[in-house]
């Protein structure tokens, strides 16, 4: 269970973890068991702590409708499908929420927001365009499956003398024969500014490799990104 | 027709607030203050539909 394998990192840097569900106990400790969860499985029955909070969803069935997904008297009281961080002192720095509930964050993606990205996979490929400047991305997961929501880091080295001005855009990921739409993060190296008045444009692909073959057939993502490197 | 955009910086909590005070029962059967469990330390709150489907 991809939450449970982030718990692990989690725990390692000393983040608690809390999943809250309007499941029973019965449901919960029988979950527990079965997938051999070590963080807290709060039970919320009736919803009522997802209702005091305010992430009551009233529209679940509008939703499942528009996803596709067939109705289900189960499908009431639900909350909004999110994640909170809370700081030391509980304070929220960051929230996170998904429109349907079929796209669910993979743990590794979890685990970067809240711990901070990683030096990179070690198998992430980069490539260097003439004036040095160096691209790398790579993705949190080695696998995909079906709404899986895979995060892009996008790391762009630039050497000095050159200042990167405009916010590099990541303008594209082809999955096949399908574009998917995937939330990226960008590191950008900054660089002192330099003499003379030139621009430059550079475009550079980074192909990551190590991605899985999955059940649809995803053997690779291509990132693309564009930007423009000027000496000044 | 697709659904409106959610501002989902509205619903919930809020970032630069503290989260509620939550005490819910675990697996275990255990009460759980989520604040006093955190101890000090910083956490993860998922919110998710059911462990069944």
């Amino acid at each position: 269970m991809e939450l449970q394998r982030a718990y692990e990192e989690l725990k390692a840097a000393r983040v608690a973890l809390f999943a809250i569900s309007y499941d029973s106990l019965e449901i919960l400790e029988k979950f527990s068991r079965e997938h051999h969860i070590g963080y807290s499985l709060l039970s919320d029955t009736g919803s009522h702590v997802i209702r005091r909070l305010g992430l009551l969803n009233p529209t679940v069935q509008q939703d499942h409708a528009f996803y596709g997904i067939a109705p289900n008297p189960r499908h009431v009281d639900l909350p909004y499908p999110g994640v909170f961080v809370l700081d030391e002192h509980g304070t929220v720095t960051l929230k996170r929420f998904h429109e349907s509930y079929r796209v669910r964050d993979t743990g590794g993606n979890l685990v970067s927001q809240v711990i901070g990205d990683t030096a990179g996979s070690t198998s992430a490929q980069g490539q260097e365009d003439p004036d040095g400047v160096r691209i790398r991305a790579w993705t949190d997961s080695p696998t995909y499956a079906w709404f899986q929501q895979l995060r892009l880091t996008v790391e762009v080295t630039i050497p000095e003398g050159f200042h990167v001005y405009g916010r590099p855009v990541l303008s594209l990921a082809v999955f096949r024969d399908r574009i998917a739409t995937i939330e990226h993060g960008m590191r950008e190296a900054g660089s002192r500014n330099a003499r003379s008045g030139r621009e430059r444009q550079g475009v550079a692909e980074s192909e990551k490799a190590g991605v899985q073959k999955s059940s649809s057939g995803w053997r690779s993502c291509t990132a693309r990104s564009s930007w423009r490197a000027r000496r000044r | 027709m697709p659904l409106p955009p959610r501002d989902f910086g509205t619903i919930g909590p809020r970032e630069g607030e503290k989260f509620p005070d939550v005490v819910l029962p675990d697996q275990t059967g255990s009460m759980v203050d989520l604040h006093q469990t955190r101890a000090g330390r910083p956490a993860v709150v998922v919110f998710h539909r059911s462990a069944e489907w």
